[in-house]
């Protein structure tokens, strides 16, 4: 898609972008001038458009090995006077909680915009987490756009209010903003002058120490005395909108997302001009006084906000201090939209249709052919890419654990492409409470047990292993990038306490599942310039490993092999699988003429197998029974003609 | 309130994201032409997969500021695959809206693995039909293909879509942006790509076929 608007579109252009891309642009138009990140959907696109952006245009970026290392970084850049945005998804922003927490003790010199995207109806995260909070955790200014455009406008802002405020400011959007698309007007870039300096005794003494005098204690009382002037802006922010409808008795205050949700269902019930309308753009604080307005003015107040029910709570403490009686509908007690989710219009409708007395009709005969057809649709599971190194590399597992047949193995598993290991394919005949069952796994969409957060299979796996698990074997997975991210402190731990566990790190060279971010691997930096590529095994060894094994992801044997001998060894192994993301070969050598992977229907007796192999690009032939492979998706990896027992799938034309 | 819902469907690599977008940046230049301003929202969804998972792209054009088109609201489903415009039908086809389909499958893992069942197609149409007005159905795919890159199969569509009159986005604004947004070198390919889907559209239209 042809969308380099953020950074060279000229002011004035109206143009639909991508909410990622609006939040770029935004920094570009306040003369960013140190952005850094950790990718992670659905923020990605922020700061992938920047490092594409960089070169040239005065500025610097970088994809850091996690987030807490890109907050260090950022802050860093801002304590000398810098410009600098940090972005991250909402599970990232539990990795940077440290340095988020206490950098606001300090205040800030430059200006530090803190970008987290949230993902309610987890389309691409193990949870629904609301990041809002932790902005009145670390006691700092939350902005929360509604769509691309706001966003653009919200981030250009939130440099000159952090510079102002003199703490980090944080915007909060989510899936829907990040993801979609709206009306954006490009604004005037600003270049700044690069100014850089450093004060030890910048506006108090010993500011930047913490733990120096005056001490954390006045510190966090400075910290909290500015709240004021937060509440100050959220009272004068042009993103906090009231309008009064006289005569009415009915109010919505809708933050976000939320206020676009509640926009379209009042227009829907034929309302317009007929509540109190009071629309948020600041998430924390909320301003008083509008909301006291609100409140003033109406019997029924209806709260629509996106995630959980962090705005009514902040209402229900301003009714609480004005004294205001008016009755409050949102998400917490009454239920009126449920906290899991995300909202849409409908839901809106269904919350405020009883507050005005209205009816929302529903047809029964369309229902009863909608479960019909629903009943026919069948599901299409995630599943990895054709040619990919995880396929061989799971399969090398597959085929070692076979030996341990009486063994329930325990295979923890990580955030990566490879966690698809753990999805199942449409998933059956699941036995919940019943240890007798050893499930068998059908292909390598099942073979995971544990997948919880970046970094925690090691720590997980040998945690078993020392409290004394010997029913089976204990694994590890994770991949280059979660390597670095994360497990570094976790494979220090296993090299020093111990613990029988094998790591196997799934080396793709890439940071694939969040769109092919360069990895420390990959011998590349964000911005595509040639860099270092750090070894694993090297890494591995350093830390203390005493085993440290390597296999290539695409000759299954060796991962076999390999896998024989270190489930055989004395102690905690690192088994490095390597095999570049195919994706990326292919599309990095675009002209290469690659074998066709074929199949000989004379020998294929449609035992099956190569479809366990779980590549997308394997199915039934037309004579339902013998295999065959789509050439348009295949990538001529060889991996499925390494499964086939009978030899029946060949590469015309060479090896891989 | 007079808004426009469509509702692109498809399969991770198909394309159906760059429809949406030349969709709603086409009804961007529209405005800045007329002089009539719109609101244009795109809500794209998406999972984990890299290639082959579900796409929905919501479209909306006029006063409207959600990405997500309402229940029984999609005034047209561009269906690039059949069971995934299904799929989207099934909450958002409004029972005055129309369906476009291309009729090539882009068959699940789970049906390849023997662990599902693909719908069948004709009754997959008609189940379409009788949730919205119509459905104009034909192999998008094979016109790709025909064209000589089965990756143009999205403009195809598209390019039917602006046959049927629904669209609030005229033709001449719609080209421009293909030739603007088309990855380098492959304006003109896409250009033939959007008039073919027209010209098979417009004939289907006139012989009323599985109508």
């Amino acid at each position: 898609m042809k969308d380099d608007l953020y950074l060279a579109g000229k002011p004035g252009t109206e143009t639909v972008m991508l909410g990622n891309h609006a939040l770029a642009r935004g920094a570009v138009e306040a003369g960013v001038e140190l952005v850094s990140a950790y990718p992670g959907t659905p923020s990605s696109e922020i700061v992938e458009a920047l490092n594409e952006a960089s070169i040239g245009q005065g500025f610097y970026a970088q994809w850091s090995t996690n987030e807490k290392v890109a907050f260090d970084v950022a802050a860093g850049a801002s304590l000398v006077g810098a410009k600098a945005l940090v972005a991250m998804k909402s599970a990232g922003i539990n990795v940077a909680m440290d340095t988020f927490v206490t950098v606001p003790y300090g205040g800030i010199k430059g200006s530090l915009v803190v970008v987290v995207a949230d993902d309610p109806d987890a389309h691409f995260s193990s949870t629904e987490h609301d990041s809002r909070p932790l902005a009145k955790q670390a006691e700092i200014l939350c902005l929360e756009p509604a769509d691309a455009g706001e966003a653009k406008e919200m981030v250009r802002q939130a440099f000159d209010l952090s510079h102002q405020l003199q703490l980090p400011v944080m915007v909060r959007t989510v899936s829907r903003v990040s993801h979609g698309s709206a009306n954006v007007t490009l604004g005037p870039i600003q270049r700044t002058e690069k100014k850089l300096g450093f004060n030890k005794h910048y506006d108090f003494q010993y500011r930047w120490n913490v733990y120096g005098p005056p001490g954390t204690r006045s510190k966090h009382e400075w910290l909290v005395k500015q709240f004021p002037k937060l509440e100050e802006y959220a009272e004068k922010s042009p993103f906090n909108q009231l309008k009064l409808a006289p005569g009415s008795r009915i109010g919505i205050i809708a933050g976000g997302l939320g206020s676009a949700y509640a926009y379209e269902a009042i227009r829907r019930l034929g309302l317009q001009d007929q509540v109190n309308w009071l629309k948020l753009g600041t998430a924390f604080p909320i301003p008083t006084k509008m909301v006291g307005e609100v409140l003033k003015n109406s019997d029924k107040v209806l709260i629509v906000d996106e995630g959980t029910n962090w705005i009514e709570g902040l209402v229900r403490e301003i009714a609480q201090r004005t004294g205001a009686r008016c009755e409050i509908v949102g998400k917490g007690l009454d239920q009126a939209m449920p906290m899991w989710g995300e909202l849409d219009t409908d839901m809106v409708v269904r919350a405020l249709a009883p507050l005005v007395g209205a009816k929302v009709a529903e047809d029964s005969a369309r229902k009863s052919l909608k479960d019909d057809l629903a009943a026919r649709i069948c599901p299409r599971s995630s599943t990895l890419c054709a040619g990919c190194p995880h396929l061989g590399s799971y399969w090398g597992l597959r085929l070692a654990l076979q030996r341990y047949k009486d063994g329930v193995h325990l295979l923890n598993g990580d955030i990566g492409c490879y966690e698809q290991a753990g999805y199942g394919i449409f998933a059956e005949n699941l036995f919940s409470n019943d240890d007798s069952h050893l499930w068998k796994a059908q292909s390598v969409y099942e073979m995971l047990d544990t997948i919880y957060v970046m970094g925690s299979a090691l720590g997980m796996a040998q945690g078993q292993a020392l409290a004394g698990y010997k029913d089976g074997k204990v694994v590890a997975v994770a991949g280059d990038s979660t390597f670095f991210h994360a497990c570094l402190p976790s494979v220090a731990n296993t090299a020093w306490n111990g613990g029988q566990v094998v790591f196997m790190v799934l080396d793709n060279r890439w940071t694939a599942m969040t769109g092919h971010q360069a990895s420390p691997t990959t011998g590349r930096v964000g911005n595509g310039s040639p860099a270092k590529s750090l070894d694993i095994a090297t890494a591995a060894k350093a830390l203390g490993f005493d085993h440290v094994l390597t296999a290539d992801a695409f000759d299954i044997r060796t991962v076999k092999t390999a896998l024989d001998e270190a489930f055989k060894l004395d102690g905690p192994v690192v088994l490095v699988v390597s095999g570049e993301c195919r994706l990326q070969t292919v599309r990095r050598e675009r002209n290469v003429v690659r074998p066709r992977t074929t199949v000989d229907t004379d020998k294929c007796n449609g035992c099956g197998t190569c479809l366990q192999l779980g590549c997308p690009a394997l199915g039934v032939g037309p004579d339902g029974e013998k295999s065959e492979i789509d050439q348009i998706l295949c990538n001529s990896c060889g991996l499925c003609a390494q499964v086939c027992n009978r030899k029946a799938i060949n590469l015309q034309g060479g090896a891989h | 309130m007079s808004a426009t819902n469509v509702i692109v469907a498809g399969v991770g690599g198909q394309g159906s994201i760059l429809a949406a977008h030349i969709l709603g940046k086409s009804a961007l230049r529209q405005a800045a032409k007329t002089g009539k301003p719109v609101q244009v929202r795109i809500g794209e969804t998406y999972g984990a997969a890299m290639r082959g998972g579900k796409v929905f792209s919501h479209v909306r054009i006029g006063d409207v500021r959600a990405p997500l088109t309402p229940t029984d609201g999609a005034d047209l489903i561009v269906g690039l695959e059949p069971l995934e415009t299904l799929r989207v039908a099934i909450p958002y086809l409004a029972p005055g809206g129309v369906c476009l389909l291309n009729t090539t499958p882009y068959v699940p893992a789970d049906v390849k693995m023997g662990r599902a069942k693909y719908p069948e197609l004709d009754g997959l149409l008609s189940a379409l039909g009788k949730l919205g007005r119509k459905v104009l159905s034909f192999d998008a795919t094979a016109v790709a293909q025909d064209l000589g890159k089965p990756q143009v199969m999205s403009v195809v569509m598209l390019g039917a879509a602006s046959a049927m009159g629904i669209l609030p986005v005229d033709e001449e604004s719609l080209k421009e942006t293909i030739k603007e947004e088309a990855p380098k070198g492959t304006a003109e390919l896409n250009l033939r790509a959007f008039d073919r889907g027209r010209d098979v559209a417009a004939s289907l239209l006139k012989t009323g076929a599985r109508l």
